[in-house]
């Protein structure tokens, strides 16, 4: 049953104009790659802090909380890497 | 008092319903707010990158084993879209046996789309083997994956 219908569905867009998620990839803009750090980054500090919280009330504020320190801690990673480039660009 | 342990069969139809749909195993043990906290927390990243990178590469265990690999803890999710893959690999020799030139771009993602792709969709993998966990802590415990170390212990009983 399952494979037929996964079967129409792979059928229906091939050669047509009519694009289907998850079969045809959607188009992605050349500058999202960054910004899509931060979607990703709210469903991780979600998941992780609904790990810990006993109700779910607990949430917004720990998982804010927990948003920001990744989001501050990667930033200052980059900044890290970035002069550690400018500092092999000047002296090697 | 401490609560009543629950059975084996309980923790494994928790466990497996946490592994097939993020969130399910929550639901089962009766925190229906977190279970739709992991649920849509979970299911976001997963569909995204499987709609960025297209099911075709995305969900197959020949095209990047370990990717599907990091997918396996959503069953749920991967065994739809393995078999969304197959189908399209069938569709794709069908076309080429008929002498159609098929241009993969129409169902594969590259550079730097396919990196985007990869990352949410082994990240959501990855984020329902803690929400398995947590499920099963709660299921268990009745406390959270990371609140059972400061759980009070049992009281000794008094000496006789």
């Amino acid at each position: 049953m399952t494979a037929p219908l996964l079967t129409l569905l792979a059928d229906a867009t091939p050669g047509g104009s009519l694009a289907v998620l998850f079969v045809n990839p959607l188009p992605f803009p050349p500058g999202a790659r960054l910004w899509m750090l931060l979607p990703l980054l709210l469903c991780v500090a979600t998941v992780y802090r609904a790990s810990r919280v006993r109700q779910v009330r607990e949430l917004p504020l720990a998982t804010l909380l927990t948003f920001v320190n990744i989001l501050v801690g990667m930033l200052l990673i980059a900044a890290g890497f970035y002069v550690l480039h400018l500092l092999v660009l000047r002296f090697f | 008092m401490p609560q009543q342990e629950p059975s084996t069969s309980r923790l494994v139809q928790v466990g497996l319903l946490a592994w097939l749909i993020p969130g399910a195993g929550h639901y089962a043990v009766g925190q229906k707010g977190l279970a739709a906290v992991f649920c849509v927390a979970i299911t976001l990243p997963y569909a995204t990158g499987l709609a960025i990178g297209g099911a075709k590469s995305f969900a197959s265990p020949t095209a990047n084993r370990w990717l599907f690999v990091a997918e396996l803890p959503i069953g749920g999710y991967t065994l739809p879209a393995y078999l969304l893959s197959t189908a399209l690999d069938r569709r794709i020799e069908t076309r080429r046996q008929r002498g159609e030139t098929v241009d993969l771009t129409e169902y594969v993602a590259y550079f730097p789309a396919a990196d985007v792709a990869q990352i949410y969709l082994a990240t959501a993998g990855l984020l329902n083997i803690l929400a398995i966990l947590d499920a099963l802590s709660r299921a268990q415990y009745g406390e959270p994956t990371f609140h059972r170390d400061r759980r009070p212990a049992p009281e000794e009983p008094p000496a006789a």
